[in-house]
């Protein structure tokens, strides 16, 4: 593969950019024979901060002219999330360069992992405006409000979220709205949303991570093939199975939460969410937004709150 | 000759949906109505456990309410967050 002194061949490079650019444009690393070993945590989480950084892989020459893996990113990362990364493929040695090129895409968008500060991680939905024009980010209320603990105009919003390693340092604004989940069977949920004020316009840029911009809200039908861009399983493929859904989706408390006008979605390919995808939003092939994602179950199916009533609720809508 | 016409009213896709949910959900391990397809008058029942009784019961009311049920065990379903507590 490549010697300790750093020469790597033509086709190792071809194979390492092809295992990084996987990240970037947001693809879980398959299990392949060249795949040695499952991943650890740590690289769960290499892989994590890799996708919220990773801009582009290049080749070029080192001092001594040995052909150097050219990672591109948005923020400053070590070299060690890349060698833990290619470290699954059996790709320890590369030379390897970190080239910081700013933020060339949006500091926060649709599909990169968000957290409430005390711990909750999940998805940002999306950008949206009130009818003032202000801007805000979509995301879950068990996320976004830690499941009804959240106070309004006070609690930290961090991107990344807790999870992927956010701090306090990571703050990109304060929750400004959610809707309250009723708990127990007795009253039904329609709504599972919160709104992040951000601190600058650049903390909420409109579209979604690899899909671009989002087109209107529309309803969900049965068969309509859709699309969602998540930090756990980033971007996916499937259709909707169910619409109209009431069932109950259990929370991390303990507790059960009836939700009424749901649908269900199944993955064309595997899992259409997995967890830590909650909040992402659910598009169809023309991207028309169609859907909070909220929960998983084991056997696959995904299900998500419809989007046009969530966004008349809160008074906001796309942009 | 006189022609006698008999009617039978079949209710909507979304009337039996809301009947099955008075009906079925919360009970018998039925945790989710949905409708697949209106056209074809097929609900959902998501289960969190296979059972048998269930099927039984459900399917002699699908037969009275002109509808087909497709039974998907789903388990728990649970929110799709990550956060510091063994998820």
């Amino acid at each position: 593969m490549s010697d300790p002194g750093g020469r790597i061949e033509s086709a190792d490079i071809e194979h390492a950019k092809r295992a990084l650019m996987g990240v970037a444009l947001g693809r879980r690393p398959r299990r392949t024979r060249m795949m040695h070993r499952t991943a650890t945590q740590e690289q769960n989480r290499s892989f994590r901060v890799l996708r919220e950084n990773l801009l582009g892989v290049g080749v070029s020459k080192n001092e001594p002219g040995a052909d150097t893996l050219n990672v591109l990113v948005r923020k400053e990362i070590g070299k060690e999330v890349v060698y833990s990364y290619l470290d699954r493929f059996g790709m320890q040695n590369f030379p390897v360069e970190i080239t910081v090129a700013g933020s060339t895409r949006a500091a926060a968008q649709g599909g990169q992992s968000v957290g409430h500060y005390t711990g909750p991680t999940g998805t940002i939905s999306c950008a949206v405006q009130n009818e003032n024009g202000e801007r805000f980010l979509l995301g879950s209320s068990h996320v976004m409000a830690a499941s009804n603990r959240g106070k309004i105009g006070v609690d930290p919003i961090w991107h990344p979220g807790p999870r992927d390693g956010g701090t306090a340092s990571h703050r990109i604004g304060i929750l400004s709205d959610f809707t309250k989940i009723a708990f127990g069977c007795q009253i039904a949920n329609r709504f599972d949303a919160a709104l992040c004020r951000p601190d600058t316009l650049a903390h909420a840029t409109p579209g979604l991570l690899h899909l671009g911009e989002v087109a209107s809200a529309t309803a969900a039908f049965p068969q309509t093939k859709v699309r969602k861009v998540g930090r756990e399983s980033g971007l996916t493929a499937g259709h909707i199975i169910i619409t109209n859904l009431t069932t109950i989706i259990r929370y991390p408390n303990g507790l059960d939460a009836l939700f009424d006008g749901m649908f269900a979605a199944v993955g064309d390919k595997g899992d259409f969410a997995k967890t830590g995808d909650s909040g992402a939003l659910i598009v169809d092939e023309k991207n028309r937004a169609i859907g909070l994602l909220v929960g998983v179950s084991d056997n696959g199916l995904s299900f998500g709150t419809e989007l046009g009533p969530t966004l008349d609720h809160l008074g906001v809508e796309l942009m | 000759m006189t022609l006698v016409a008999s009617f039978v009213m079949v209710p909507s896709i979304s009337r039996v949906r809301d009947e099955a949910r008075k009906t079925f959900l919360g009970r018998n391990h039925v945790i989710g109505v949905g409708i697949v397809n209106g056209k074809a008058r097929r609900i959902a029942f998501l289960l969190d456990v296979d059972c048998n009784s269930t099927r039984i019961e459900s399917e002699s009311w699908a037969s009275q309410h002109a509808v087909r049920i497709d039974f998907i065990v789903v388990g728990s379903p649970t929110a799709a967050l990550l956060d510091f507590h063994g998820r």
